[in-house]
């Protein structure tokens, strides 16, 4: 009997289901994160033909053998790129995108990474840093001296330095979008990579065509939402204790022959 | 008597099928664009040289497997290139066996550009051509009609494809079907961006079959167990006789 086998692929795929849902619960309120998704591919079929089987009643000649599946696998989980809600904290270094791109960072190898959490400080040296202190390109150092930092929408920074009357340029954040931005890769603490599936990296200012703009005291909250989580993690469970229902009705009727009085 | 335990054997053999079946269909109640399997049942009459009595017996075989092809729902994913068929049709991909068909419209690019389903096999464009879009002209949008418009430029149309008899459909896993011969471009589409069709599978019609399966098994063991005892009643009182 394939049943037990297939429900167990089924018991398997609705706990992947439940690991995801739970990892975006987990990150309700992670600055930046993005929901992700599983998706599901059945499995091979199994195809007993019956070549040329007669229907005893009409004489006409049956086409199609009888197919079994034989489950289903876990095809991707992917990211669903959905704004986040954007929330107020007075905070200067707080950056949120309103619309396409990410903020591109340098990890402490020198390698690039993309990310939406705009939650930067300031480094000792006076560069912008994310809170994993890597440096967001390109790198833009505060003066020592600067007593008021302004980031415009489209991602101009400039500084109040004591003493002086005008504003000083600091330098322009840049941001990045790819073409496929569900197909990055996620590495953890906010970061994603590129691959062969997202496209290379579009380098642009805020604000100009296909670039959102920045919003500056203002963070991007997770595009979690809680409701749907929960309901969806009813439903998987439903439908993990419907496969295990499978395991048991097929066990059950293996022990009606095995009880049979002979 | 024989022929009682043979016949509920025969039944006890298609209940296990129709039960692996309904697993499949179970364990794919979240499987994007799937479409439930059902197994139908028909009645083999075989002739038997009886001096009297009956002549024939009726046994029960599963000649045929069955694909529900009715829609499931839609959910929103946000997705850029996710999307769904409202209606009839399906999308077709080239694989390395040869064009197949699904209702399964989660897609995302390859390294050129080209729009791929998640196993890497194109997707396929009203003519049957790959559908390539250029990564650097911004976002794709999608009009009902399958258009795919890049900064308002078309470029590409989405295929969607039928077929008269959608029987001759088998399926190929991975969400995928084959066909013995190729769809036809669908005149009128009607496709949506950013959602993916859900599997048909009602689960509780599922679970109340599966408790039906569950239940005509036992009465096919009863009908044994009936055959038996007459069997063994029949002995002995041809014993006690003799």
């Amino acid at each position: 009997m394939n049943a037990l086998n297939t429900a167990a692929t089924g018991m398997l795929a609705q706990q992947r289901n439940v690991e995801v849902i739970s990892n975006n619960i987990a990150n309700l309120n992670t600055v930046g994160f993005k929901r992700q998704r599983a998706e599901f591919q059945d499995l091979l079929y199994q195809t007993l033909e019956r070549p040329g089987a007669i229907s005893a009643d009409t004489g006409t000649i049956v086409p199609n053998g009888i197919q079994i599946g034989t489950g289903v696998k876990t095809g991707s989980v992917y990211r669903i790129v959905e704004q986040g809600n954007v929330t107020a904290t007075g905070n200067d270094f707080d950056l949120a995108i309103s619309g396409r791109g990410l903020f591109r960072v340098l990890q402490a190898d020198g390698a690039e990474a993309y990310t939406r959490a705009g939650n930067f400080a300031i480094s000792a040296d006076g560069l912008i840093v994310t809170e994993d202190g890597y440096e967001v390109a390109p790198g833009i150092t505060v003066p020592e001296d600067a007593v008021d930092i302004s980031i415009s929408e489209s991602g101009v920074v400039e500084a109040r330095i004591a003493g002086e009357q005008n504003l000083r340029e600091l330098g322009q954040l840049e941001l990045v979008t790819f073409f496929n931005e569900s197909g990055l890769e996620a590495i953890g603490d906010n970061l994603l990579l590129e691959t062969a599936a997202s496209g290379e990296p579009i380098i642009g200012n805020p604000g100009d065509t296909g670039f959102g703009t920045i919003l500056q005291g203002f963070i991007e909250t997770s595009n979690v939402d809680p409701v749907q989580e929960i309901t969806a993690l009813i439903a998987a469970q439903r439908a993990y204790e419907m496969n295990a229902r499978v395991i048991e009705t097929a066990d059950e009727m293996l022990a009606v022959n095995a009880n049979l009085q002979g | 008597m024989e022929n009682a335990i043979t016949a509920a054997l025969s039944k006890q053999i298609v209940l296990a099928r129709a039960l692996d079946v309904a697993a499949n269909n179970i364990a794919n109640q979240t499987t994007a664009g799937f479409k439930a399997e059902h197994a139908s049942f028909r009645e083999y009459v075989s002739v038997i040289e009886s001096a009297g009595g009956d002549p024939t017996v009726s046994l029960v075989y599963d000649a045929d497997s069955y694909t529900d092809f009715t829609p499931g729902g839609v959910q929103e994913t946000h997705a850029p290139l996710d999307f769904s068929i409202d209606g009839e049709g399906f999308f077709a991909v080239l694989t390395e066996a040869g064009v197949r068909y699904t209702r399964d419209g989660h897609f995302g690019l390859n390294a050129y550009g080209e729009l791929v389903n998640r196993d890497g096999a194109a997707v396929l464009d009203r003519s049957g051509a790959p559908i390539l879009l250029d990564p650097e002209a911004g976002p794709v949008l999608l009009s009902p009609e399958g258009e795919l418009q890049q900064n308002g430029t078309p470029v590409g149309e989405l295929g969607v494809f039928n077929f008269d008899d959608p029987r001759e459909l088998r399926r190929a896993g991975g969400n995928l079907f084959a066909a013995e011969n190729e769809g036809y471009a669908s005149p009128r589409a009607h496709l949506r961006q950013g959602f993916i069709e859900i599997s048909n599978v009602s689960p509780i019609a599922a679970m109340t079959g599966m408790i039906d399966i569950m239940r005509a098994y036992e009465n096919a063991a009863q009908v044994i167990e009936t055959a038996n005892d007459l069997a063994r009643e029949a002995v002995r009182t041809l014993t006690q006789e003799a």
